[in-house]
């Protein structure tokens, strides 16, 4: 149904919302999907560099950062490969490919390749009430405390993975499937938000025929697969935001009617589903952090580094008081003056502040995650050449494995970095305003309300990419 | 039953290596697990004694000398800057002693031969008492000779023969004292008239160490069964105080130094020992002078400031200090305006630096603390700045904008977050940038407000269910 | 049924290889590169603990072959002057290989030539070469 209402919409008014294209259409690549060894065979080369990391980061201590595997492969590379690629383009694909949660699901499933689908472990339903994103928010902004320590001592960064390895085997003990994945893992609820924003999707091909199939096995399992582990319909999917991308359901239909779409970006921002609080949280959480991160990492200011660093235990008090009190409260606030305001412009009585609020900060999803890619360049083409130097010499013990150890650190580019900076604040921009005006178009029943009410929204967005802007470059 | 068994057992096996290697990458943390304690600055107690040397010879082993406790003070090569001393003299000791008029330093150190004249191939022995200028100078940073002039009193062992003795020796051959981060040793003239055995001298970094007009101490060395004595001899307070240090307040700092000269030691290849505290007992009978004493530190304090000032013109750059030529009349192919940048961990000061675009300007770093680097993105101009010494750039600012500069070297956990700003003014690209946000802005609002009417059947709901 | 068993078999070697692999690895090439070393002196700021170990002992007369490396976050540097053995600046992450061979036993002091911290005279050690 959604499919045909959306047929007229066009992001940007260029691109029709509701194109897509199955890859798994293309020879080959279904073939590939439905192999048993597939996902398995990339998570297993993660987990070897995984292991690497974490080995660095025991030996490494609170050695040098930038001449740790793991702090540079971590930080540098695949954080910054998350925000960029990963996430934006491909969806959850790191979810498909994370050796984080490996240990856990095979004790549960007691095989590495093979179908199991008596689970092992206590198989425990997750509470309701923790069946949302606020335990991810709040350990995410947890963890960002930290971040003065895990981005520089290698130990740290051990600490910090290890202990998301070991808080995943125990809950995979105790919880059914990948509820680990779901609701506790801080890397997923970022994931699961700006994966809304993502080009690929994986959907039914044809509702009709999942209409006709009776035993649902992508929901049970079989022969061939397990049921979803990401405790989804797949049937029934119409959001990325939860799905990890495993592809067993290509595995366990026997119709062959799932598809991995590629799609204009962002068309999930639209999809009333499951929307929510702890959903809008997460948008706001994400942009404080991207404006803490630049203020203390990329900032001139030595104090606030001071605070971050814990210099001072008063000092990280009041670091971690001020950034949660700006993330939970006060980028919640303004954006609350500025959704009343919507309210307020549009005169609807009919519609609750509750549910714009919460539909409305969707657009801030195409927002964030373009100051993420642009700060994330800002790590990149300084720091980046410190990757060759880590290939080689993985553990600082003076390797030279691929006979790139002695590349001194090269900043690339960095003439370039503030333009490409504003092009993707721009960009975003863009893209936000777009979503914010069909959002709003979807809050408002009254096509003539919604244009008022998007004012005020328009406005909002202006001002917070100006700010970033300057924040960046100005 | 047995299910919850075996989770048990796995969550604590999990949990229990999981703590084990924590526990090891902790005790690991700086690479292996030895520790070692950092040992606290010696003191040496200055006491109160109702006695006067006039430095005769029997006042180097005078009564005094035998009865005062006297402070075992480690020397280690002075290794900082070549070239290096071969041999070394591991140790010093210093006693010392003031009347409320003179302060009296008297060192004592092994040495199987007496070095006394210069040659050529032979070098003499000598000894050295560093005293800053600045009580309260934090230790890290008088060694290096930011926050405060240092006096050095340089005994040798050829001026003592011939301040004494009347004994000359090679006159016109002499090798003075250099400074730990002296660049080259200097080899120059000696002073035709020797007032002293002890060169009195003045330096606040490489390449500002002055021998100072008035020379206020006085000293004499002898040496005995393969030991030297040196006796060192000041007045606590002189009237320069913007040359000599005062002994005031309770605390002073010093560091001693030792040349072996059969070892080949000169200039800057000598035994040094760490900043070492002094403290100072105050005379009994003596409140209202000691008073009379701070106000005059009060006076002299503010002179101090222009004294640094006239270092640093004497010294690496001859332009003026950086803040008086801020003006903006500043103009290209001019002087470059000089902006000096102070680097400590892990901040620049200032950390924001605007220049206009086309000014020519020389960036120039000094560091309170260790080497920093000093990265210009976007010119990729690259700067290190040792500690005590200096880094210098000069470039066009020919790109607008604002461009970061970050430190090149890695100086500590935080290095790859050191950073500062400069601002090439008018920033072009940023009022480029919110044009098109603004005219975006305006666009949208107009294709909302305008198109509103036309426009029938947009489907609203779009992805609800119903 | 030799289908499965060879199915369980490569699954377990690429587990394996993929998990403790690295382990072995890394610990057996690095064993297999310091087998020469006479010893591994650790460069750290004093208040980090210092040069690690700070004493140590060889034999008169065998070629000395000393790998000094900075696990530090500044640069630190490591001399002997009285053997004229200089390894010049080593920064953090870096490592610095010396031989030599003293000519005569004794106590040599060891220093870092790098100001490196407000304790860096403290980060000195001794090599002593003991005669047989
Ligand atoms: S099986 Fe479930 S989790 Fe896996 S890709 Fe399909 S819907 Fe996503
Ligand atoms: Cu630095
Ligand atoms: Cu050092």
């Amino acid at each position: 149904m959604s499919e045909q209402n959306s047929k007229n919409q066009r992001l940007l008014g260029l691109f029709p919302l509701n194109w897509r294209f199955d890859l798994a259409s293309l020879p080959g690549v279904r073939w590939l999907l439905k192999q048993r060894w597939f996902p398995m065979i990339v998570i297993l080369i993660n987990m070897f560099i995984f292991i690497v990391i974490l080995m660095s980061g025991i030996m490494g201590g609170f050695s040098s950062g930038n001449y740790s595997f793991g702090i540079m492969f971590v930080w540098i590379l695949w954080w910054v490969l998350l925000m960029m690629l990963l996430v934006p383009v491909l969806s959850r694909t790191w979810c498909m490919m994370c050796p984080l949660p490996s240990f856990g699901e095979w004790l549960q499933r007691l095989r590495i390749f093979g179908v199991n689908n008596k689970l092992g472990g206590l198989n425990l339903k997750w509470p309701r009430r923790l069946s949302n994103m606020w335990v991810m928010n709040f350990l995410f902004l947890g963890t960002t405390f930290f971040s003065g320590f895990f981005t520089v001592k290698p130990l740290v960064t051990f600490y910090l993975l290890g202990g998301i390895i070991v808080m995943g085997i125990v809950l995979s003990l105790i919880f059914e499937k990948r509820s680990f994945c779901l609701y506790v893992c801080p890397v997923s609820g970022f994931q699961g938000l700006y994966a809304n924003m993502a080009m690929t999707e994986i959907r039914v091909k044809d509702p009709n025929i999942c209409a006709k199939h009776k035993k649902k096995t992508c929901e049970t399992g079989n022969k061939k697969g397990y049921g979803c582990p990401w405790l989804l319909e797949p049937h029934s999917l119409k959001r990325n935001t939860y799905c990890g991308m495993c592809l067993e359901c290509f595995k366990t239909c026997p119709f062959d009617n799932m598809a991995f779409n590629i799609r204009p970006p962002g068309t999930d921002l639209l999809v009333n589903e499951k929307r929510g609080l702890d959903e809008a949280w997460k948008s706001f959480i994400m942009i404080a952090i991207a404006i803490m991160f630049y203020v203390a990492m990329m900032g001139p200011w030595g104090w606030i580094k001071d605070w971050v660093r814990g210099n001072t235990l008063t000092g990280w008090l009041k670091f971690i008081s001020v950034h949660t009190a700006f993330a939970l409260v006060i980028i919640p606030g303004i954006f609350f003056v500025f959704s009343f305001l919507s309210k307020l412009f549009s005169g609807s009585k009919e519609v609750r502040l509750k549910a714009v609020f919460v539909n409305l900060s969707y657009c801030l999803i195409p927002m964030g995650l373009a100051s993420w890619i642009a700060f994330s360049f800002g790590f990149l083409l300084p720091n980046g050449s410190y990757i060759l130097h880590i290939l080689s010499d993985p553990f600082a013990l003076g390797w030279d494995l691929f006979g790139t150890a002695n590349i001194p650190w090269t900043p690339v580019a960095t003439g370039w970095l503030v333009p490409l900076q504003f092009i993707t604040l721009f960009a975003g921009y863009l893209v936000a305003a777009d979503y914010g005006y069909k959002l709003s178009l979807q809050t408002y029943t009254d096509p003539a309300a919604a244009k008022r009410g998007f004012i005020p929204l328009l406005v909002l967005l202006t001002l917070v990419v100006i700010a970033f802007g300057w924040l960046y470059g100005g | 039953m047995n299910n919850k068994i075996t989770v048990a057992i796995i969550i604590m096996l999990t949990l229990g290596v999981f703590t084990w290697l924590a526990n090891y990458g902790w005790k690991n943390r700086y690479g292996s697990p030895e520790t070692y304690e950092v040992i606290a600055p010696e003191v040496v107690t200055v006491g109160y004694y109702a006695e006067d040397l006039a430095l005769k010879e029997a006042d180097v082993f005078a009564q005094i000398w035998q009865k005062l406790p006297s402070a075992e003070i480690v020397l280690s090569h002075q290794i900082i800057e070549q070239p290096w001393p071969k041999g070394s003299t591991p140790l010093v000791k210093v006693q010392a002693f003031h009347n409320g008029k003179d302060i009296f330093f008297r060192m004592t150190w092994n040495d199987d031969q007496a070095d006394t004249a210069v040659s050529i191939h032979a070098f003499v022995d000598g000894c050295a008492v560093a005293v800053p200028l600045d009580a309260e100078a934090p230790v890290r940073s008088i060694m290096m000779g930011f926050s405060s002039p240092v006096n050095i009193w340089q005994w040798q062992a050829n001026k003592d023969m011939q301040h004494w003795q009347g004994k000359t020796g090679v006159p016109d051959l002499d090798v003075d004292f250099v400074y730990p981060f002296e660049e080259k040793e200097i080899f120059s003239v000696s002073i035709p008239e020797v007032k002293s055995a002890v060169t009195d001298l003045l330096a606040q970094r490489a390449g500002s160490l002055t021998q100072k007009e008035t020379q206020a101490v006085q000293g004499r060395g002898i040496w005995r069964n393969g030991i030297w004595n040196v006796v060192f001899k000041r007045s606590l307070i002189t009237n320069d105080s913007e040359q000599d240090c005062q002994f005031i307040g309770r605390k002073q700092m010093a560091a001693f130094a030792v040349w072996d000269g059969d070892q080949g030691d000169r200039g800057s290849r000598k035994s040094m020992s760490e900043w070492v505290n002094l403290q100072i007992e105050p005379a009994e009978s003596k409140k209202s002078a000691e008073n009379q004493l701070l106000d005059d530190n009060n006076i002299t304090s503010v002179h101090k400031v222009s004294w640094i000032d006239k270092l640093r013109s004497l010294s690496l750059i001859s332009t003026a200090y950086g803040e008086t030529l801020e003006n903006q009349s500043v103009q290209i192919n001019k002087e470059p305006r000089l902006i000096n940048l102070i680097a400590k961990r892990f901040e620049y000061t200032p950390n924001r630096i605007s220049i206009r675009k086309g000014e020519r300007v020389t960036i120039r770093m000094e560091s309170l603390d260790v080497t920093h680097g000093f990265y210009l993105d976007g010119y990729g101009i690259d700067i290190k700045a040792r500690p005590g010494l200096i880094g210098k750039a000069t470039f066009v600012a020919d790109k607008s904008g604002r461009f970061s500069f970050r430190c090149s070297e890695t100086c500590g956990e935080f290095h790859p977050y050191m950073i500062g700003f400069i601002e090439v003014s008018p920033n072009s690209r940023f009022s480029f940038f919110v044009w098109s946000i603004g005219i975006t802005f305006v666009v949208m609002l107009g294709l909302v407000l305008l198109k509103g009417k036309q426009e029938k059947g947009i489907e609203t709901n779009v992805g609800t269910e119903q | 049924m030799s289908k499965t068993i060879i199915k369980t078999i490569i699954s377990a070697v690429l587990v394996l290889a993929c998990t403790i692999g690295p382990i072995v690895a890394a610990l057996a090439y690095e064993s297999s590169r310091t087998r020469d070393l006479t010893a591994e002196i650790l460069a750290r700021a004093p208040e980090k603990g210092n040069y690690s170990p700070r004493f140590v002992t060889v034999a008169f007369g065998q070629k000395v072959k000393l790998r000094v490396r900075n696990i530090d976050t500044v640069t630190h540097g490591f001399a002997i002057p009285a053997l004229e053995v200089d390894a010049g600046e080593i920064k953090a992450g870096q490592y610095a290989v010396l031989e030599f061979t003293p000519e005569k036993p004794g106590k040599y002091d060891f220093y870092c030539t790098t100001w490196c911290s407000e304790f860096h005279l403290q980060m000195r050690g001794i090599l002593e070469v003991t005669a047989r």
